[in-house]
């Protein structure tokens, strides 16, 4: 393909882009069921989101990496599936994608972007999600978008009823998306601190509009009424509101802050920082919150010691609790870190920003209470790292308690131990002293059974033969029933040998398994088997099932591809929490028949044609 | 429009008599007092809205619920007017800490809330009877589970899910906003 047929491609593209941007300006629908009372619109308006995420250098450095900021081309799509197969050669995925476009990087210490989010949305719902994106190694992300039209109105009457909903879609997008470009490591501090619900984590937005009608004193929009309600919206509950010198007006929130001002763009910097230190607060707070939650896994896992002798799991619960929250202690012992370098970094980069600022600027600053909130922001990170080094030392003082308990456990196990041993050897003597007995009533048992037998032959004579009672015939005899009566008791030894072999299987193979399972294909394969035994054993997160079935029992013309007509009794074991499976035994019934070798073959194979591992 | 006694408005009325119905102030002090949790009455609000017993309108915003975080279809209105009952005495708003590590707010009705429900016009009574009462006569109640808020009747199996968690959407176009941001690095110094 040459360059003219690209442009013309490019610009075919761009036709159609613009032709569907025109369609949703005109006509972009909405789903709200319920009838609005628009009290305020808003004109030509662009926000900004913020948040904070734990950055480092090597963040920032992975992040660009990802972005490829790098590269020639410095656009890329992006998406949230991850490639289990990547060794293949093809691979399909749903349409849900995130285009990047890198704008300016610093490779270790930012990177400007711009995101356009595919997401699927509701019939009638279109939404052309473009926005910028700011993220710096100091944890500072802002997503920054300027509206062309909402619910097929134009910039300039963007209603407040309108704007919360698309506040909340970019919310919830922007986090979709960041998760699709931040590490493993960040996705793992986010959800520590939100407590697992990340993606639903809450941002601070900082709305500049133009003009808003009605254009009223600041002051005045605090009716109590319908204007306040409404602005309530997108600011949650007032903080504050004034009116700056140059006309410009500023309604300060705990959730949002709007500034109507001609000349915008002088504030844009203020505007920033605020957002990015609003959000900063929101993660501090939600931090603190997580900080309880670790106090009371600390008061949990001190009632399960105390407890350890009433509760029969109480130790391994609260050895499971203690390794959790030692982990979680360490890793907020590492978000503070990252906190406290951010907070340093925002109040020199506020220092430097107020040096260059005008007298209007200041103003803004002053009724914002920016350097006010950064110092609080430090003295709270401060404080924090008194609650966490807290918390290590109790973890510590617990995992010594935990020992202690363990080594008292362990000595008392030893004891019962020392104690079985004892009692089995007793037992093992009063059972060899059993087993001579069973082997003279044997050799009796035999001798009875010799002489009855002799009975029985010789007519209940007690002399058979003729020439009656002369020495010769009657050691004759005495030696033919003492010598009847041996073989008899050999006969009878040799018998309850071989019984007893036929008892034990003549070749146990235990192999350890340790992989991963289909549990359909897995289903399917038992119930091809008739399972004569199973058993669950539930402790704590596992669930180990032990399942047992017999081939080739009692049917012998039966040849089986495996195993022959080979009588084997196979014993598999499985963790169906985890879908592991994890052992198996296969008792050979007769010797000679298979080797080792051969048995732990033919079972893996059975295993694999049936696609029971992963 | 305002009506009524105390200048209430319609919806004030209403609330009143729905907060009315799941709370009970003490009359001693052995007895306890019976609250509505903030989460139940805002689905009941919602509700209400929907159904057009409440002339308010609402919006989504991001609160906590006993799984965490979520937007929820909140009225601005509605929240306004539970801060005037408050402020008038009627109802008494209680702040507690979860299990859950965070706060949320309870409401009761006060001796005063209760004498001012005689007031309240029967044609309030009615629409909001209509609103939490079950076919069977019993009253509704909410309860979050699995990422839904289910209102059910506790007598019999009546049970359907709320809208207060489905947060509309609007169409928009939006391009990429980004000012200048401060040129200090960490690493280059200020």
């Amino acid at each position: 393909m040459n360059t003219e047929q690209t442009q013309i491609q490019n610009q075919n593209k761009q036709i159609q882009q613009n032709s569907h941007v025109k369609e949703v300006k005109e006509q972009g629908g909405t789903n709200i069921r319920d009838e609005l009372n628009e009290v305020i619109v808003l004109k030509d308006v662009r926000f900004l989101i913020g948040e904070y995420i734990p950055f480092g250098c090597n963040h920032i450095v992975a992040f660009n990496n990802k972005l490829g900021s790098y590269m020639r081309v410095k656009s890329a799509l992006l998406t949230q599936v991850v490639d289990e197969d990547p060794g293949g050669t093809q691979f399909s995925i749903p349409p849900v994608m995130t285009a990047v476009q890198v704008k300016d990087f610093d490779p270790n210490d930012y990177v400007n972007f711009d995101a356009q989010i595919h997401y699927p949305e509701e019939p009638g719902i279109v939404q052309i999600e473009n926005f910028g994106v700011h993220v710096s190694s100091s944890g500072k992300v802002l997503y920054g978008l300027e509206l062309d039209s909402v619910a097929g109105r134009s910039k300039d009457h963007v209603s407040v009823d309108h704007l919360s909903r698309v506040i909340s879609d970019i919310v919830q997008d922007s986090s979709q998306m960041m998760d699709t470009l931040l590490t493993d490591y960040q996705r793992k501090l986010l959800d520590l601190t939100y407590i697992g619900k990340a993606s639903n984590r809450d941002k601070y937005t900082f709305i500049i509009s133009s003009g808003i009608v009605p254009d009223l004193k600041a002051r005045e929009y605090l009716d109590g009424e319908d204007k306040e309600n409404e602005l309530r919206q997108v600011l949650e509950s007032f903080q504050n509101v004034h009116d700056l010198s140059d006309g410009s007006k500023i309604l300060i929130g705990t959730h949002g802050t709007i500034l109507v001002s001609k000349e915008y763009k002088k504030y844009e910097l203020i505007a920033s920082e605020y957002a990015f230190l609003m959000s900063l607060d929101v993660f501090i707070q939600n931090f603190f919150s997580r900080l309880f939650v670790a106090n009371d896994a600390i008061k949990e896992i001190k009632r399960l010691i105390e407890e350890s002798e009433k509760e029969p799991t109480a130790v391994e619960r609260a050895q499971m609790l203690l390794s959790q929250t030692t982990s979680d202690a360490v890793l907020m012992g590492e978000i503070l870190g990252y906190l406290k370098e951010s907070t340093n970094v925002l109040m020199k980069e506020w220092q430097h920003c107020l040096k260059e600022m005008n007298k209007e600027q200041k103003e803004l600053a002053s009724l914002l209470g920016i350097e006010t909130r950064v110092l609080a922001a430090q003295e709270q990170v401060k404080d924090m790292e008194h609650i966490v080094t807290g918390l290590l030392r109790s973890l510590d003082g617990l995992a010594n308690m935990n020992e202690t308990i363990n080594q008292r456990q362990m000595r008392r196990f030893q004891e019962t131990l020392e104690e079985n041993a004892r009692n089995m050897e007793s037992m093992t003597k009063a059972s060899e002293r059993t087993g001579a007995g069973v082997a003279v009533m044997e050799v009796i048992l035999s001798g009875t059974l010799a002489f009855e037998l002799i009975d029985l032959f010789s007519g209940g004579k007690v002399y058979p033969f003729e020439y009656g009672t002369d020495v010769v015939s009657t050691l004759a005899w005495s030696g033919l029933t003492v010598g009847l009566w041996a073989i008899g008791s050999v006969a009878l030894f040799v018998t309850m040998k071989w019984l007893g072999d036929r008892a034990e299987p003549a070749l146990q193979i235990k192999t350890k398994i340790n992989r991963k399972y289909n549990p359909e294909k897995l289903k399917e394969y038992l119930e091809k088997r008739e399972v004569t035994t199973q058993d669950l054993d539930v402790v704590g997160e596992t669930s180990r099932k032990r399942v047992m079935w017999k081939y080739n029992d009692g049917i012998i013309w039966e040849e089986l591809p495996k195993w022959g007509k080979r009588k084997v009794i196979i014993t598999l074991t499985y963790d169906e929490a985890t879908n592991y499976l994890l052992s198996a035994i296969i008792d050979v019934e007769r010797p000679g028949e298979f080797t080792t070798k051969e048995a732990e073959e033919a079972f893996f194979a059975e295993l694999k044609e049936e696609n029971v591992f992963i | 429009m305002s009506y009524g006694v105390k200048m209430l408005t319609k919806a004030q009325n209403r609330l009143l008599y729905l907060i009315s119905l799941y709370s009970k102030p003490s009359k001693s002090e052995n007895e306890n007092v019976i609250w509505i949790r903030e989460m139940p009455l805002r689905v009941f609000m919602h509700e209400g809205i929907e159904r057009k017993i409440f002339d308010w309108d609402y919006a989504p915003a991001s609160v906590m619920l006993s799984d965490g975080r979520k937007f929820v279809n909140i009225s601005q209105e509605g929240e306004d007017d539970l801060n005037d009952l408050r402020e008038l005495g009627l109802i008494n708003a209680l702040k507690l800490s979860t299990s859950r590590y965070y706060f949320i707010t309870a409401y009761c009705i006060t001796e005063k809330g209760i004498e001012e429900l005689n007031k309240i016009p029967l044609e309030d009574r009615q629409a909001v009877d209509s609103l939490v009462r079950c076919q069977c006569g019993g009253l509704l109640k909410t309860q979050e589970k699995d990422g839904s808020i289910k209102i059910k009747c506790g007598n019999c199996n009546y049970e359907k899910e709320s809208n207060i968690l489905d947060v509309e959407d609007v169409s928009y176009v939006s391009k990429p906003y980004m000012p200048k941001q401060p040129n200090i690095s960490k690493h280059r110094g200020v």
